[in-house]
């Protein structure tokens, strides 16, 4: 429980200059928002296998460990399997189709299933397509790269610059709350109190006891970083404007990444309208 | 120039009564290129003050006027004097915002709105004067303490402000890091003519600015050249500050009849007098006396009090630790090493320091060693027993261990100061009575009386009350051992002094260890039994207070900073080479200074 932000790999991203982390932000933006698409609309499994050769092209050129990566998966495992089998339980098939099983309102048959199979294997190579972002991109290009894509809404008069601001200091600060919990429960454990010990009731009531002090403390540290800011210049004034250093360059990395996710798109659209 | 006029400030939003004003009618003229040092009890109002300066408070009464510009007026004046007044504060991680290097020094720059060229162009120069151009593309959580403070500097200074202000920036480095960052400072300053205004509770790192503005319950006390400020020591010393060790080294020779200036502000006065022999040697003496030193044999140390190491007595080892490796985020892609096979031993009942900068391993060998955390590899026995075994509970070892955090922020977390401080006793589950008892004794010991305290709230406390509950709250737990990590930092003179005391008064229990770790040997020299000197994650080295002391070229190697009295005897032994190497403070510089120069003295009866 200590080391808390070993669990919450937020904003964490691995710079190891593979061909996926030098990708332009925008690129991979609207490659994963043009996959995350595709996953919702197809089912069949030919077009998962398709996903999947598309996933495996993207793990080689990220050079990330495949292991991190599912081992990242563990805390969601047991919920997976839970929603697993409420989904199978809860499935109700058409009138006429076998039922291996039947109780009250909870039955079970191969429709179910196979649905339900099928639902997993659209949340794992979601989680996984998610993960890979936001591993590959920092923080900082994951907003820039948000901000360029969207300053056409911009100028229809949307305050997205507003709302890119507000997200960057959110992801600033969450680190920080984690870094509280952390000192404050090693303070805690210091002093005598054991947060793994008692029924699940007394852990969650000994978890709560540290919310008042993480507020107080962790508005602390945001107010500090806030001043901070605030000494560099950084605040509302009339007609305010932010401009940035880095400048994003699509290369030809860039196109042939493009064109590879295009592809793989249009192939799993087409493979799961294919009749079996 | 920045005039202040008769500034008041009050940081209570709805004015009660009873809340002190942090600063009561202070005016002040500030020009550009001038360097002020500003030094004051903790809650002097200095840190108020540069946010005032800064605009990031706004006075209730009087007013500032930065370059002509209030800042109390129109807000779109409010940046542009934010610009020309630079921040630095305390700690680097309270003021770096993105995550890289480069982009945290564009990041000012970027706020002013400056086109892409410029932006690229000023950073460019920020990170060549900070000598950064290397780490540009690293990402700042990699950076130690000293580097990021660098980073914050190089930030501020992108944004070319006009006046630079740092509020206590050295408090986390220490060594010739922190000397080598001043110095480019003060080089800066010259060069582009910038004003520094520089709060510290260091009185050395100042003794060559223009004017030290002295603070005292929120009124300005002293404004004057070093010279003149230092002069009064004894008024200083009454309100909790202290002059610099060269300084009182040079009165109390001064009173023996050495030719002396009245106030001695660096090493080389000490010899330079009229007539005196060393005067050609004299200027051969900078604050840097260590370049010629060789790790001196032990024989050539005066004999001391300290007890040898040798296990003659009968203490047993409390904690054995044996070649441990500890990773944080271990097995991802993020690890980072912390200990590195680290090898030592401490025994029951002795006063351990573990020493090294940032970064060396303190917090995770304390966290070890108080069994928060389990090693990753290598043997950790306590008391004999290997706490890898099954059997063993961690809990064993916290029971009896406590540790005073860094920052008492992070320690206390009930509403009252009772409850806080009976956590320790409620948690051991020890009866209600008897806890009232440990609650009373403690916050006695701590100079805070048990009826006025116990039902105070802990968010309204001061600092340095804080501080005191946090460890009250230790004490109530009654342990055998007691970790303090780091307890001085960012403590004036006086609350230093008090601290020593307290530590002072504990190590007069029987049956009490304490471990203290910290990155000055200073406040561990004179309380210490062992020393252990942590680099990188492994003891580096280790031994009484003298024998650590007389290695300077290798602390030297490893950046660790000699107690000023050590470095200036070190000065000395060139010309009066019978002077002992490893003195710990200055009542023993000033004695055997007075055995060598006896001639000198001889003087005195003379005349």
């Amino acid at each position: 429980m200590i080391e808390l932000s070993r669990y919450i790999p937020f904003g964490h991203s691995i710079h190891n200059g593979s061909l996926i982390a030098r990708l332009d932000p925008r690129t991979k933006l609207i490659g994963a928002v043009l996959l995350i698409v595709c996953l919702t609309v197809i089912s069949s499994p030919l077009a998962f296998a398709v996903c999947l050769v598309f996933c495996f092209v993207l793990q080689q050129a990220s050079r990330i460990s495949l292991l991190y990566i599912l081992r990242s998966l563990r805390p969601f495992a047991l919920f997976l399997l839970i929603t697993f089998i409420i989904e199978v339980l809860f499935y109700v098939p058409a009138p006429g189709t076998p039922q291996l099983w039947h109780w009250w309102i909870l039955s079970i048959s191969w429709e179910g299933i196979v649905l339900s199979i099928v639902t997993i294997v659209r949340v794992l190579f979601l989680y996984y397509l998610t993960t890979m972002l936001t591993l590959t991109t920092s923080l900082v290009d994951l907003t820039d790269g948000l901000e360029v894509l969207l300053s056409p809404l911009q100028k229809l008069g949307i305050p997205i610059n507003a709302f890119i601001m507000i997200l960057v200091i959110a992801f600033k600060f969450v680190p920080i709350f984690v870094e509280e919990i952390e000192r404050l429960i090693k303070a805690q454990t210091a002093r005598g109190m054991n947060f793994g010990e008692g029924n699940l009731v007394r852990r969650v009531l000994k978890l709560t006891a540290l919310l008042i002090p993480l507020f107080v403390s962790g508005f602390k540290r945001v107010k500090t970083l806030s001043i901070a800011m605030e000494a560099r210049c950084f605040g509302g004034r009339p007609g305010w404007q932010r401009s940035k250093l880095r400048q994003f360059v699509f290369t030809r990395n860039d196109l042939l990444a493009a064109a590879l996710t295009i592809a793989a798109c249009i192939a799993m659209t087409v493979t799961n309208f294919i009749p079996r | 120039m920045i005039e202040i006029q008769h500034v008041a400030f009050h940081y209570s939003a709805q004015g009660e009564q009873d809340v002190p004003p942090a600063l009561h009618d202070v005016s002040l003229q500030i020009h550009e290129g001038e360097t002020i040092a500003i030094i004051g009890h903790n809650g002097s109002g200095k840190s108020t003050l540069a946010k005032l300066l800064a605009a990031i408070l706004f006075p209730q009464n009087g007013s500032i006027v930065v370059d002509g510009l209030p800042t109390d007026t129109a807000r779109g004046d409010i940046w542009t004097i934010r610009q020309r007044v630079g921040m630095i504060f305390q700690n680097p991680d309270d003021q770096l915002i993105a995550s890289t290097v480069i982009d945290d020094v564009a990041f000012g720059p970027e706020n002013l709105g400056l086109p892409r060229a410029e932006i690229a162009q000023r950073v460019q120069e920020a990170l060549e004067l900070l000598d950064l151009t290397e780490l540009a593309q690293l990402p700042i959580s990699e950076l130690s303490v000293s580097l990021k403070q660098r980073v914050a500097i190089a930030g501020v200074l992108a944004m070319r402000p006009r006046y630079l202000l740092l509020d206590e920036p050295t408090t986390m480095i220490s060594g010739h890091t922190a000397r080598q960052l001043l110095e480019t400072i003060q080089r800066l300053a010259h060069e582009r003519n910038m004003a520094v205004i520089h709060i510290t509770h260091f009185m050395h790192e100042i003794v060559d600015f223009d004017r030290v503005i002295v603070m005292d319950g929120g009124r300005v006390l002293m404004d004057g050249t070093p010279e003149t400020v230092f002069a009064r020591a004894d008024e200083l010393q009454a309100i909790g500050l202290d002059v610099p060790l060269v300084t009182r080294l040079g009165r109390h020779l001064a009173k023996r009849g050495w030719p002396l200036p009245e106030v001695v502000l660096h090493p080389h006065q000490l010899l330079s007098w009229p007539d005196s022999p060393y005067t050609d040697r004299a200027a051969s003496l900078v604050e840097n006396g260590t370049q010629n030193n060789e790790p001196l044999a032990i024989s050539d140390v005066s004999p001391s009090n300290d007890p040898p190491l040798a296990e003659t007595e009968s203490k047993h080892d409390l904690f054995d630790v044996q070649n441990i490796f500890y990773t944080y985020q271990r097995n991802t892609p993020f690890a980072r090493p912390a200990l590195q096979g680290l090898t030592l031993r401490i025994q029951a009942g002795r006063t351990t320091a573990l020493v090294g900068p940032s970064g060396a391993g303190k917090s995770t060998l304390i966290d070890l060693l108080a069994g928060l955390i389990k090693p990753h590899a290598g043997v950790f026995l306590f008391e004999g027993a290997n706490t890898a075994g099954a059997s063993f509970k961690l809990t064993r070892i916290r029971s009896r261990v406590g540790i005073v955090f860094q920052s008492p922020e992070s320690q206390i977390f009930e509403e009252t100061v009772g409850k806080d401080v009976s956590f320790g006793p409620r948690q051991q589950g020890v009866p209600l009575a008897e806890s009232r008892r440990r609650v009373q004794e403690s916050l006695q010991t701590m100079g805070l009386p048990y009826e006025d305290f116990r039902s105070r709230y802990t968010y309204a406390l001061s600092g340095g009350q804080k501080r005191r509950v946090a460890i009250a709250g230790v004490l109530a737990q009654q342990p055998e051992v007691i970790i303090f990590d780091e307890p001085m930092a960012g403590l004036d003179p006086r609350g230093r002094n008090e601290l020593f005391q307290l530590i002072a008064s504990l190590k007069r229990r029987p049956h009490l260890t304490i471990i203290y770790a910290s990155s000055s040997l200073k406040d561990v020299v004179e309380i210490a039994d062992v020393i252990h000197v942590l680099d990188a994650g492994r003891v580096a080295l280790s031994g009484t207070p003298r024998e650590i002391l007389a290695q300077a070229e290798t602390l030297h190697a490893l950046d660790i900073a000699l107690p000023e009295a050590t470095r200036l005897s070190l000065a000395f032994r060139e010309d009066l080479p019978g002077l002992p190497s490893a003195i710990l403070n200055l009542a023993e510089l000033e004695t055997a200074l007075e055995k060598e120069l006896p001639s000198l003295f001889a003087r005195q009866t003379k005349e």
